[in-house]
């Protein structure tokens, strides 16, 4: 719900949202959001959706595909903006050490 | 910073503000030509109109009689991913609005937002199809969610906000446009150019969408605010507005006006007119009515198109029917 109205699904809060709940990677819902994501990484245009739609993908243990925008073509086109945290997301993403996301969250106490 | 441009003012202490209406079919006509002229005319009369001495000008009027050197912060409406150009002030507005005020003298004309619902800036940017409009984004456009912010006490106390971070172009620029799109909105009635300013508080310091602001209220935060960064000037995006249950998931309604004011006040208030609604039944622009500009049509100069003659109903939601004029109740 955005503002009390359902909206349209986009890529950086779904790209969230799994990472959240990526401790539940067979529920249908979570599927669902994976299938969607799939179908969409093709049309991500920036450099941040693509980043965390990195991340998530990987973090569910999917391989990523080809022919979908490449992080040094969307720089070359828009330089990021400038954005530190756009940065700090692609650097992630092509980071060979994932540790920090691909680890489980901590146990819940009963 | 109080300064005699957005000095706070009862309407008896005010002269009239100015607001211009134009006809535009499309976004493919030559927005370039209608915007700068338009802009001339603002400036031709804001240069005879200069307050003498110590006398306050109430609005943008020292700053738009001379731009050279000057730096315009061009604020639109960019509020989500809009692949159908329906939900964001249209770039090719924007665009033309850039190469006007470029074409008055302005140094920098810099175009900057801070949308409310996505993080994802650039996504939102290249969603409307910016980059197509303006060239290399990154040289004009600021996120202004990411933006170094200033802490600023506000100078009203229409909601519990006493002071807000804000964006130092913002704060920075030496003339502020508002751009809003033409809409209704379904928690404040209508969404112009003083809702508009919401897009300034940034999410890097207060979150996504902004909670702080409805927390505290929408119409009294919309004042505050106001109060504080008042838009020297408004361009609406009326080519294509938005009714019923805007900002976002509302139905497109083609308006085909662009409307300019000095007074972002008297411009809501015209903009409601025109949408078949009344400006002093919406909470927030009846309290700005009060003390940042005028929404009275007694003291509003209008000029081009007639409201009458441009005049088309907006439908809104059930609970905003009190808004419409009477007699035209049944729009919806």
């Amino acid at each position: 719900m955005v503002y009390g109205v359902p909206g349209d699904p986009v890529v950086e809060p779904t790209a969230w949202a799994l990472l959240a709940l990526r401790d539940e990677p067979n529920r249908g819902e979570i599927l669902m959001s994976l299938e969607w994501l799939g179908k969409n990484l093709a049309r991500i245009e920036s450099a941040h959706s693509l980043s965390l739609a990195r991340i998530c993908w990987e973090t569910y243990g999917r391989l990523w595909p080809a022919g979908v925008a490449t992080l040094p073509e969307l720089y070359a086109r828009n330089d990021f903006l400038d954005s530190v945290p756009a940065m700090a997301w692609a650097c992630l993403a092509l980071s060979a050490e994932k540790k920090l996301l691909f680890a489980s969250r901590p146990e819940r106490s009963a | 910073m109080l300064t005699a441009e957005n000095a706070l003012a009862p309407p008896f202490q005010r002269p009239p503000s100015r607001v211009v209406i134009r006809r535009a079919a499309s976004y493919a006509e030559d927005l370039f030509k209608l915007i700068y002229e338009t802009l001339l005319e603002f400036q031709a009369q804001s240069r005879a109109a200069q307050p003498a001495g110590d006398v306050p000008a109430f609005d943008g009027s020292s700053k738009f009689s001379d731009l050279r050197g000057k730096t315009v912060l061009l604020k639109p409406n960019f509020v989500g991913l809009d692949p159908l150009g329906v939900m964001n002030t249209h770039p090719a507005v924007v665009t033309a609005a850039r190469e006007a005020f470029l074409k008055l003298g302005a140094a920098h004309v810099l175009i900057g937002d801070g949308p409310a619902l996505d993080r994802d800036t650039e996504a939102i940017i290249e969603s409307v199809k910016l980059r197509e409009h303006v060239g290399v984004v990154k040289r004009t456009f600021v996120d202004l969610n990411l933006d170094d912010v200033q802490r600023v006490p506000l100078r009203t106390r229409a909601s519990r906000l006493k002071e807000l971070y804000l964006p130092k172009t913002a704060l920075g620029a030496d003339l502020v446009v508002s751009m809003p799109k033409l809409k209704t909105h379904h928690w404040a009635g209508v969404t112009l150019s003083l809702k508009n300013m919401f897009g300034i508080v940034p999410g890097g310091c207060y979150g996504w969408p902004k909670n702080v602001l409805h927390w505290a209220g929408i119409h009294n935060s919309i004042l505050d605010l106001n109060a504080t960064l008042r838009p020297d000037f408004a361009i609406v995006d009326g080519i294509y507005g938005m009714e019923g249950n805007g900002p976002i998931q509302g139905v497109p309604k083609k308006a085909n006006v662009l409307i300019f004011g000095n007074d972002p006040v008297a411009v809501d208030a015209t903009c409601c007119r025109i949408m078949g609604l009344l400006p002093e039944r919406i909470k927030y622009l009846a309290g700005a009515g009060t003390l940042l500009g005028h929404t009275s049509v007694e003291k509003i100069e209008q000029h081009g198109e007639t409201i009458e003659s441009v005049r088309i109903p907006f439908a809104v939601l059930k609970e905003f029917g009190k808004l419409k004029e009477p007699g035209r109740e049944k729009w919806n």
